[in-house]
């Protein structure tokens, strides 16, 4: 026997997707769990939401590379989910009496595991994605979503219009209701995307996915379940004008991040009504030596600055030393950056060796990765986990760099040079 | 390690550390921008594999079981062993407040005896150190002793600090006194010892019944006539923060980029419980020196020099240098705090000055200074005290 959980609310979080244009940095890990804001993962925001919002019962799906997720999320205690009622599952694909599949899109993971959903003791499910960077009250969403007697109620928010080919696009009819849903559209009639946050019946989402789940194994909720559900009058839309990103590629990765520098940033961490909860280990407080320039930086716990830091996230016990400059860049827990480097619109993940003398990135655009020209575009380089930069290499803008200590980069590169756009993989 | 059972001394009062312990237990005392005073030796016992610890408190206790709770960030919340913490109970044949250090084990008996463990490890909770205490362990094991203490040499002229020991040649203790003056012996006893566990029960109930309560004058002391009392001597860093300046000192010593005290060595980590680990912001303006920075600080100003616990916040304009700043405390724009130790929540109101000049000036708990006022000179003061002087 067990509670109903708060609110008649089920979470179903999707976190089984790559990330495929943040490249290097989901290698691996699943994109939720790629590092975020110095201590944090990308899925913290998510859970943390459920945390302020008071919904406990909550349902994980991975299927990429999971075990980078449950090495952070464990027993979900950081965000109170151990529990002994409800609390965090895991719904990983697996193999049954007369099943064995994996998940071919949103909708079908959840159907994959039917059996579970029907268990639940819940009178809606409150779907979400585990890679966006907001925070948002669901219980005025879910209230909303009651008192409107739809069967599904869709968050939407105003993207800027030039952009809106990246989303799921709403049309609206004259009374505010929802027309038409096309997702990625190539000419975007309107500008008011889908969040990607669904609350749905419980009862209704059952039959839909009894319906079409057995012959519809890439089953999607953007392509297949919502234009559909337009069409039939099931959805209303709910309007949310806060913060939001989906973090989709390096260049929207990075922008999130500029949107946490500033003494009044655009999007705050260190919000004290809205904490953004994670499972990060404590560390000793950051040691600032005599030789070290700070400015407009996040600096985490457990770093030792000799250098200087310019307009930079610096996760966990990150050194940077004597005469290196650090200017425009995300540099991830426990990289060590050696003398003299200087390292510009870089984002260095956890872990990376730079030798002394480096240089990496620059200023401006300079040519796109001729390998990853959709991932590697906007002047970023991108220095992989674990590998390790020898002495008085010069990388140059949208770089990619995933050479460790075996992988002989000093006679694969003499000249000690990767040029603009280039991969040293 | 499994042989040991171990017991923490936490039930002092912190009288020596004035308006800082006047709300929380010693053990509790924020130390280093991160730590509390206890985490040094629950940290030491997990690290040296000890982990069926009983922490025995009376005064202030509700920081320190804050702190603990069921001991987690040590990994001690086990279903086996793992950390307890003891208080005075009333009971069936007694009740009464630990009156002193042996007594609190003596009231405790019953967990002596029920243990299975041979020996019984004693420590303060007070002190800052890291000890492998398997070395102590094999010292007490390899000499037959009944009681092993550890044992440091000192400075000259801290005789009058600690317990100082005479040992003979082959490291058996001969005397030991409590701060004899620098006549005596060079060696100090830590506070940490050894013994065998039946010694102990029956030493316990024997000066239990006698009335005597103190473990080193009713018990130790006597049994060095009687028993083979080992040493061990250790030479690593060991600090007793029992004072304002000692505790001072201690914090600022960190600031150095080699540090006689290392918190971040991988090969000994200093566990503790912390709740916020968001990164710290630093402005433009900011100018920082020599120092430790929590999480979550926002540094707008000048810091030299200085250790600041999370969530502290320097404003632009204001300056912060040979300074011990806990948890929460604000410098608003403009304001000065020089050799000075804020203690939790205080406020440092705009333009306001706050010295110990030559000496040392603490501010308690939750106070504030109004925007522009002065404070300079060795003083001690808080919140209540600055609103009688109104």
């Amino acid at each position: 026997m067990s509670l109903k959980p708060y609110g008649g609310v089920s979470v179903l979080i999707l976190a089984g997707g790559r990330g495929e244009r943040l490249d290097l940095l989901t290698n691996e890990r699943a994109k939720p769990a790629v590092p975020f804001g110095g201590n944090f993962r990308i899925i913290d925001f998510v859970l943390s939401n459920c945390f302020h919002a008071g919904f406990s019962d909550v349902a994980i799906f991975t299927q990429y590379l999971p075990r980078s997720l449950e090495d952070h999320m464990g027993l979900g205690r950081a965000w109170d989910l151990d529990r002994l009622s409800g609390g965090l599952a895991y719904m990983h694909p697996y193999r049954g009496f007369d099943r064995s599949n994996w998940y071919g899109g949103t909708a079908n993971a959840l159907y994959e595991n039917l059996s579970a959903l029907e268990e639940a003791d819940a009178d809606h499910f409150l779907i979400l994605s585990g890679d966006h960077i907001y925070k948002m009250d669901y219980n005025d969403l879910v209230a909303r979503h009651e008192t409107s007697m739809a069967q599904v109620t869709v968050a939407v928010r105003p993207v800027p219009i030039e952009q809106a080919h990246h989303f799921g696009i709403f049309e609206q009819d004259e009374s505010g209701g929802a027309s038409a849903f096309v997702e990625k559209p190539s000419e975007p009639k309107s500008n008011l995307a889908s969040m990607g946050i669904y609350v749905v019946r419980k009862q209704f989402l059952l039959e839909e996915l009894r319906r079409r789940g057995p012959s519809e194994p890439a089953l999607d909720f953007g392509k297949d379940l919502v234009p559909n559900w337009v069409d039939e009058g099931s959805i209303n839309l709910y309007s949310y004008d806060g913060y939001w990103l989906d973090v989709g590629t390096l260049e929207s990765y990075f922008a999130a991040h500029r949107d946490l520098l500033g003494s009044e940033p655009v999007f705050s961490l260190d919000d004290d009504s809205w904490r953004i909860l994670t499972s990060s280990q404590p560390r000793c407080p950051m040691h600032i030596g005599t030789t070290s320039h700070l400015e407009e930086s996040l600096v985490s716990d457990g770093c030792r600055i000799e250098g200087s830091v310019v307009r930079s996230i610096i996760g966990p016990g990150v050194v940077i030393e004597e005469g290196a400059e650090v200017i425009d860049s995300i540099i991830m827990e426990d990289t060590h950056i050696s003398q003299n480097c200087r390292i510009e619109r870089s984002i260095i993940d956890k872990r990376v060796h730079v030798g002394k003398k480096c240089r990496i990135g620059g200023s401006g655009v300079g040519e796109i990765n001729a390998e990853k020209p959709q991932a590697l575009f906007c002047g970023l380089s991108l220095i992989a986990r674990s590998s390790v930069l020898p002495d008085g290499f010069t990388l140059g803008r949208n770089v990619r760099w995933s050479l460790a200590a075996g992988d002989n980069a000093e006679s694969r590169f003499p000249d000690r040079t990767i040029a603009d756009g280039a991969s040293a993989i | 390690m499994d042989h040991v059972l171990t017991m923490i001394l936490a039930g002092g009062a912190p009288d020596a550390l004035g308006i800082l312990g006047r709300h929380r237990a010693k053990t509790a005392v924020p130390f280093g921008g991160r730590f509390r005073l206890i985490d040094f030796p629950l940290s030491n016992c997990v690290n040296s594999g000890s982990r069926d610890i009983y922490i025995l408190t009376q005064y202030n206790p509700r920081s320190l079981r804050r702190h603990i709770r069921l001991g987690r960030p040590w990994d001690l919340d086990r279903d086996r062993g793992g950390v307890h913490i003891l208080l005075p109970y009333s009971g069936a044949k007694r009740t009464s407040w630990f009156k002193g250090t042996a007594d609190a084990l003596a009231q405790n008996l019953d967990i002596l005896k029920r243990s299975r463990s041979r020996y019984v490890l004693v420590l303060s909770g007070d002190h800052i150190y890291k000890m492998d205490y398997r070395e102590l362990f094999h010292r007490h094991v390899v000499t037959g002793a009944t009681l092993t203490m550890a044992t440091r040499p000192m400075k000259a002229g801290d005789g009058n600090r600690f317990g100082m020991i005479e040992a003979d040649s082959a490291g058996f203790v001969k005397r030991l006194r409590e701060k004899p003056g620098n006549d005596f012996g060079s060696d100090a006893s830590l506070g940490i010892y050894l013994f065998d566990r039946e010694f102990l029960i029956d030493n316990l109930e024997r000066i239990s019944e006698e009335g005597k309560y103190d473990l080193l004058h009713d018990l130790i002391i006597p049994a060095i006539a009687t028993e083979k009392v080992a040493t061990y001597r250790f030479d690593g860093y060991w600090e007793d923060v029992g004072s304002l300046d000692s505790y001072y000192r201690a914090n600022l010593l960190l600031v150095d980029s080699q540090p006689s005290l290392q918190l971040d060595d991988p090969a000994w980590p200093i566990y503790t419980r912390m709740e916020n680990v968001n990164p710290a912001w630093f402005s433009a303006d900011s100018r920082v020196e020599r120092s430790l920075v929590g999480a979550a600080c926002r540094i707008e100003g000048e810091v030299r020099g200085s250790v600041l616990s999370p969530r502290v916040v320097v404003e632009k304009g204001a300056s912060v240098e040979n300074a011990v700043l806990l948890e929460g405390c604000r410098v608003a724009a403009g304001a000065k705090v020089h050799r000075a130790i804020l203690d939790k929540m205080t406020v440092i109101g705009e333009g306001a000055l706050f010295s110990g000049a030559e000496g040392l000036a603490i501010l308690g708990k939750h106070s504030i200074l109004p925007p522009g006022s002065r404070h300079l000179g060795q003083q001690e003061t808080s919140i209540g005290e600055l609103e009688a002087k109104k």
